[in-house]
């Protein structure tokens, strides 16, 4: 599992990279909750280079933004692959989450709010 | 019809992606579509993440979990076959998938996952060993009548 940061304006952009299971869900949420705990409040995950997630990773996400919840913060999830996307679906854990087609269009889901 | 897999993993949740490599190549041997190896591997990746996390003591590491498949005419079955203390995985209730992101408990989408991508999903308590048996209709695979 690999992550990369970057910032546009307030935007945090968190770039995950492999699969988010089991085994590398904890390290996801750590950088997560380190990224709140840091005061940052509005966090973009692009998932272009997400290969795969299990129900760990999904527990990560629902963790974030209910953290995020608490401090009026926004989490927003772009370019999910259709097999990251359909577990999602399968949960019924979309229509909780933004989930942006492109990075672009993620980062005017906060445009709209400011 | 293809040899079984049989696979022998360790009680550790690192085994898990090694394994799911094995199940990519089976599949993409038998020229089955790939998004067929991500559901296996999901669900395989859930059922064995509970009895590694939850099935064993503290310390009792290095335990055999044994992880067969079978490709017959139109469907795969999986087994997993662990010595970790008894536990039905499909005896835990379902989640409420309604719930408002605050009333959501974190949890129990697991085995929800493997119920909506397996056909058939089986637990028994066999000789002090929990086996799972999953099962999934492949439409696409048919073994060549003649």
């Amino acid at each position: 599992m690999q992550f990369s940061e970057d910032k546009q304006g307030s935007v945090v952009i968190v770039g995950l990279q492999g699969r988010m299971d089991s085994n590398t869900a904890r390290t996801v949420e750590e950088k997560m909750l380190g990224l709140i705990e840091r005061g940052e409040h509005r966090l973009l995950v692009d998932c272009a280079e997400l290969d795969y997630i299990s129900s760990a990773g999904l527990r990560v996400f629902l963790a974030t933004a209910k953290r995020l919840t608490q401090t009026k913060g926004k989490l927003v999830l772009a370019t999910l692959n259709d097999d990251v996307k359909q577990v999602f679906d399968l949960t019924g854990i979309s229509s909780i989450f933004q989930i942006s087609p492109s990075r672009e269009d993620a980062l005017t889901q906060y445009q709209q709010e400011a | 019809m293809p040899a079984p897999l049989m696979i022998a993993i360790t009680n550790d949740l690192a085994e898990i992606e090694p394994l799911s490599q094995v199940i990519n190549e089976f599949i993409a041997r038998q020229q089955l579509p790939a998004k067929l190896a991500f559901e296996l591997n999901l669900a395989l990746d859930e059922l064995l993440t509970n009895t590694i996390s939850y099935g064993y003591e503290p310390g009792q590491t290095g335990q055999t979990i044994y992880v067969r498949g079978v490709l017959a005419d139109g469907f795969i079955i999986l087994e997993i076959e662990d010595g970790a203390r008894a536990f039905n995985p499909l005896a835990m209730s379902e989640p409420d998938l309604d719930a408002a992101l605050n009333e959501r408990p974190i949890g129990g989408l697991g085995i929800y996952l493997v119920r909506q991508l397996m056909d058939e999903v089986t637990y028994q308590r066999r000789a002090g060993k929990n086996l799972l048996t999953l099962k999934k209709a492949i439409p696409e695979y048919r073994t060549k009548e003649t």
